[in-house]
């Protein structure tokens, strides 16, 4: 553990509320990043943040140092993302989102027929399995065998599911 | 020329997941074939602004919503330790005042046998020197104990993790049933109730192993705070005290 990380985990185990914000403050944006593209959903991934540094500041005590305080961090978000798309509420709220029963991109009615839509976007409109997969392995650079050991999946699936969220990517961004 | 590759081969191509003899052959393919090379050309495009995509900062009031709950969560949890430890505690020191008011009494009686009692003196005499009701009462407190202990075994021997799990809501409701647990081990020894006191002393050793252990546990850890439950027995045990505690008519 880094000094500073010491420092600033030190004073948030004392209650220092200062603290907890500088440590939300410097590594909130990689974490909503990892929200939001994960469930594919702007409201979604706020409420999962705020769930994240709730899960954060209760857990901080259980925090050795073994590892830096981001990477700790990103392993618990990681976590509670996968949690979060597991839990029935996921899943319901994927069922209504712009993907029909095949999970299939369906252009949102905002959308300019025909138009061209940014990385961002079509990432969200990915299939639930194939888009956690694409996140975790083309963005954040996993390797399919700790993606598999995450998701409970072979790696095989893993490469699979890239594969298929590439494809669709590749499509909608044509 | 080669016949055209799926595009599943071109993507692992791209990944080079495929043979060096493959990756080769591919790769001769691409310098002749358009179509082929656009695919690979789209799929590289695809990881490539995947790959540059960066942090995004949260709205602002996720952090406030966020430090409004963290207040909340502190009040909340501060309220709910306290509530727990007295209401454990109470019990426990009513059912050690039923168990020696009664022996007091017992005292009492035997050195002024010959005395007159009073009425009022005699309907609490009737009641808290009555072995029978003294032991009645120990039982009943002891039931409940049980009963809440039994919840925190079976949470945890049902729980699942392929990582880490929090288990800060067992241990300190193991720490606050420890307290309670030792005053009702002495008064059930003291009353000869061994066999209540012997799972109580086993409880115990359960309790204090999850009250001074970590708040999270590894996957291993939790296998093994189940396998300790389930290798002395003592969810069984528990529920066969509490089951037989339960079923003792009521006076």
């Amino acid at each position: 553990m880094s000094r500073p990380d010491a420092e600033l985990v030190a004073r948030c185990r004392a209650g220092d509320s200062d603290a907890f914000e500088a440590l939300y403050r410097e590594h909130s944006p990689r974490l909503f990043a990892l929200a939001r593209r994960m469930t594919g959903s702007p409201h979604e991934s706020e409420d999962l943040l705020q769930e994240i540094f709730l899960q954060v500041h209760r857990k901080l005590d259980s925090y050795r140092g073994d590892s830096a305080l981001g990477t700790w961090l990103y392993r618990l978000a990681v976590r509670q993302c996968l949690d979060f798309l597991r839990s029935r509420q996921g899943r319901m709220r994927a069922a209504s989102s712009e993907l029909d029963e095949n999970g299939h991109y369906m252009p949102s009615t905002r959308e300019t027929p025909g138009a061209r839509i940014d990385i961002e976007r079509a990432v969200a409109r990915l299939p639930e399995g194939c888009r956690v997969a694409f996140v975790l392995h083309d963005i954040e650079g996993l390797e399919h065998r700790q993606i598999s050991e995450m998701l409970g999946v072979s790696e095989g699936t893993s490469k699979s599911q890239v594969f298929k969220a590439r494809t669709k990517l590749r499509a909608m961004l044509k | 020329m080669m016949t055209h590759p799926t595009e599943e081969t071109l993507n692992d191509y791209l990944e080079r997941e495929l043979s060096p003899a493959d990756q080769v052959r591919v790769a001769t393919h691409l310098e002749t074939c358009a179509d082929c090379a656009l695919v690979v050309a789209e799929f590289q495009q695809v990881v490539r602004e995947a790959s540059a995509l960066g942090p995004l900062t949260p709205p602002e009031h996720v952090w406030t919503r966020l430090s409004q709950s963290i207040v909340d969560s502190r009040s909340t949890m501060d309220d709910r330790r306290w509530t727990r430890f007295t209401w454990a505690m109470a019990t426990a020191a009513l059912v050690v005042m039923a168990f020696f008011t009664g022996r007091f009494f017992n005292q009492r009686e035997q050195q002024v046998a010959s005395q007159q009692q009073t009425t009022a003196a005699t309907a609490v005499r009737a009641s808290a020197d009555n072995p029978v009701v003294r032991e009645r009462v120990l039982l009943i407190a002891v039931g409940d104990h049980l009963e809440r202990s039994q919840m925190v075994l079976v949470e945890l021997s049902h729980a699942e993790t392929s990582g880490e799990l929090d288990i800060s809501a067992e241990r300190q409701l193991a720490d606050d049933l420890l307290a309670s647990n030792r005053l009702y081990r002495q008064t059930a020894q003291q009353m000869g109730q061994a066999n209540v006191a012997g799972v109580l002393d086993e409880l115990e050793r359960v309790l204090v192993e999850l009250a001074r252990g970590p708040s999270t546990v590894s996957m291993q850890q939790l296998a093994d705070i189940q396998q300790r439950i389930e290798s002395q027995g003592i969810l069984f045990k528990v529920k066969v005290i509490g089951s037989e505690i339960r079923q003792q008519p009521v006076l």
